[in-house]
């Protein structure tokens, strides 16, 4: 094998490994036969060859099969969702399911409002009405602080409804305020309570709201609307929904005071109508401020506590579905939620481990780590734990530069995770 | 998905949600991705981990494959430049203890002279292989490392030239000039460890592919 001077010499090596076409290579075959020079070239290396396959394949260890088969099956799982789309259809669907999750909400809002003003039968054209004035709501920031008992109470005259930040109970409610201001005299019990803070803007009921007291007592203790009225469904529907409103209103306000801090929570709204009655007067309890209060670092635990049960489990479910479709956005959105809600034991440890990989699979390391750092934490010896300690260990091997073995990382949509002002929570 | 499927047609079911189809990409190559990870970096620990860390960039990069080439030049490339990472942080951490252990050293002497004492390897197909498998090793370790890499995903790995260009990310005239090196350089070597004679003429007959 030494150097060029042979026109055939170069050739030799393809030939012995069989890469020539084969025109070549008989044409190198026949110079062989008649050139001593490059036989015993070939001669040495296929000798080289035979020798060196002398050397046995070790077998792999079994070592990390059975988490690589588990993330695989995982990965599988995303894949299924994802694949078929190409990527301008993937994105049509993220917009498509922001939109219905969207509509979802507006849809459960418009249905607690209804029942809550069921006395007035809006009608159809007050609800599209209220669903297009809250598709034009501008982005408002995610507020979200927790509501404190000494929160400040916002003043009507500040917080006043205005459009940009009118949430979609208050401005279904609107869609008719004459007429219902009117009614709602005659029906205080549930219908009234919205109309008549989103029609003057009543802080008191923030601040009661943020006290427990009215929910616990139903729609009662309201400053002067007197509705003392009622346990039934109706009333703590009526309730709920004031209480969105409120809650609205005062993350509203503290939004002013510091700027959004938890994106999530707003989105995952939608599902959640909370069972009425569940709901009602048993459903705030300590439990529920409990557990919101658990995710601690976020300020976010919005006041309403009172929709834990269901809604927790539906925006889960809802992690879960948008897991399933492989729209990461959606996915990091209502585990957020979830999470903002207080969500525990197996769900927990499901939606911090959604959060994890969604982030990674976005590329926001840095959203990624708190997450995955709390599995580690919270649920040191699960399965996704394992995975995430894996991973990280095979990140911390194989720095920058093995980045060009890997398949162009999607970079994908990153705004998912940014709460959409019309989604927000209701 | 047959046993016939190609990997290119494995990969795709698994991107579109088929966890068996990885794992039959995994019992495929799995073994023969270990093995070049061992002759690339010499230490098992370290190619143990390196073969978990290709599988896992594997299945996270499925979502993005694109059969444009073949399976196998993906998967080593992802190996080798994961071997190339862990080589050059092993160098700076040896840069850094000069009295590491020599069993340490990515290169040459780690893997030549630990395999024979932990016997580990596979039940032999012939006996005097439990002679000739250290030398040989040996031979191949004492390569530089960059035409060790073209003569292992060469002979070993069945990657063409022109992929493992692909893989190296230098060009096929470079990739064939090192394996030129390469067969003479382990030529030299088994002559000097005294392999040579019946072995290397006896590959005559065998030899071509």
């Amino acid at each position: 094998m030494k150097t060029v001077s042979h026109q055939y010499e170069d050739k030799l090596l393809e030939f012995a490994y069989g890469e020539l076409p084969p025109h070549e290579a008989e044409a190198v075959d026949a110079h062989v036969r008649s050139c001593q020079r490059c036989a015993q070239a070939l001669s040495d290396l296929r000798g080289v060859r035979t020798t060196m396959q002398q050397l046995p394949l070790e077998a792999a260890p079994e070592a990390g099969l059975a988490s690589l088969r588990a993330f695989a099956e995982q990965q599988a799982t995303r894949n299924r969702a994802a694949v078929p789309l190409p990527w301008w259809r993937r994105v049509a669907r993220a917009r498509l399911l922001a939109a219905l999750s969207s509509a979802t909400a507006l849809a459960v809002v418009g249905l607690v409002a209804w029942e809550a003003n069921r006395a007035y039968t809006p009608s159809p054209a007050a609800v599209a009405l209220e669903a297009q004035a809250k598709r034009e709501v501008p982005a408002s920031p995610a507020p979200t602080a927790p509501v404190s008992k000494d929160a400040p109470r916002p003043g009507a005259d500040q917080l006043g409804p205005s459009p940009a930040s009118t949430f979609s109970a208050p401005s279904l409610a609107d869609s008719s305020p004459k007429r219902r201001k009117a009614k709602g005299a005659a029906v205080p019990s549930v219908a009234e309570p919205m109309d008549d803070l989103y029609a003057t803007g009543k802080r008191e009921e923030a601040k009661a709201r943020a006290q427990d007291k009215e929910l616990n007592s139903g729609a009662g203790a309201r400053g002067g609307s007197g509705n003392a009225t009622s346990n039934e469904a109706g009333s703590a529907r009526g309730s709920l929904a004031r209480q969105e409103v409120v809650d609205q209103q005062v993350s509203e306000k503290l939004a002013v005071q510091e700027p959004a801090q938890e994106p999530m929570q707003a989105e995952a709204t939608p599902a959640p109508a909370p069972a009425p009655k569940s709901l009602g007067l048993s459903g705030f309890e300590p439990t529920a401020s409990k557990k919101t209060q658990r995710w601690s670092g976020d300020t976010k635990t919005t006041a309403d506590g009172e929709a834990q049960g269901s809604p927790t489990k539906a925006l889960v479910e809802a992690a879960r579905a948008a897991g399933l479709k492989r729209d990461l956005g959606a996915e990091v959105k209502f585990a957020l939620g979830a999470l903002a809600s207080g969500v525990s034991g197996a769900d927990r440890l499901e939606m911090l481990n959604r959060l994890c990989t969604a982030y990674e699979q976005l590329g926001e390391a840095a959203q990624a780590d708190p997450y995955c750092d709390r599995v580690l934490t919270e649920f040191p010896s699960s399965t996704p734990a394992n995975a995430i300690a894996l991973r990280r260990r095979a990140v911390q091997t194989m720095p920058s530069k093995a980045a060009s073995s890997e398949a162009p990382a999607a970079p994908a949509a990153r705004e998912p995770a940014k709460p959409r002002p019309v989604e927000r929570n209701q | 998905m047959g046993p016939e499927a190609s990997d290119e047609q494995l990969m795709l079911a698994f991107k579109s949600g088929d966890a068996r189809a990885l794992g039959a990409l995994v019992g495929r190559h799995r073994q023969a991705v270990y093995n070049f990870i061992l002759r690339y970096v010499g230490q098992r620990q370290r190619a143990e981990d390196l073969l978990q860390e290709t599988w896992l960039k594997v299945v996270r990069g499925s979502a993005e494959y694109q059969p444009k080439a073949r399976f196998t030049t993906w998967v080593y490339t992802i190996a080798r430049n994961l071997c190339v990472d862990s080589a050059r942080k092993e160098s700076y951490r040896q840069a850094d203890s000069l009295d590491a252990p020599v069993g340490a050293d990515p290169e040459g002497p780690a893997l030549s002279e630990k395999l024979p004492d932990e016997s580990l390897a596979a039940p032999d197909r012939a006996a005097d292989n439990a002679q000739l498998r250290p030398m040989l090793t040996r031979a191949l370790m004492a390569l530089p490392i960059e035409q060790r890499e073209v003569f292992l995903l060469r002979e070993y790995h069945g990657v063409g030239f022109k992929e493992i260009a692909q893989v190296t990310g230098v060009n096929e005239n470079t990739v064939k000039s090192r394996m030129r090196y390469a067969l003479e350089g382990l030529r030299r070597q088994l002559l000097e460890l005294g392999v040579d004679g019946e072995l290397l003429t006896e590959g005559r007959t065998v030899a071509s592919r």
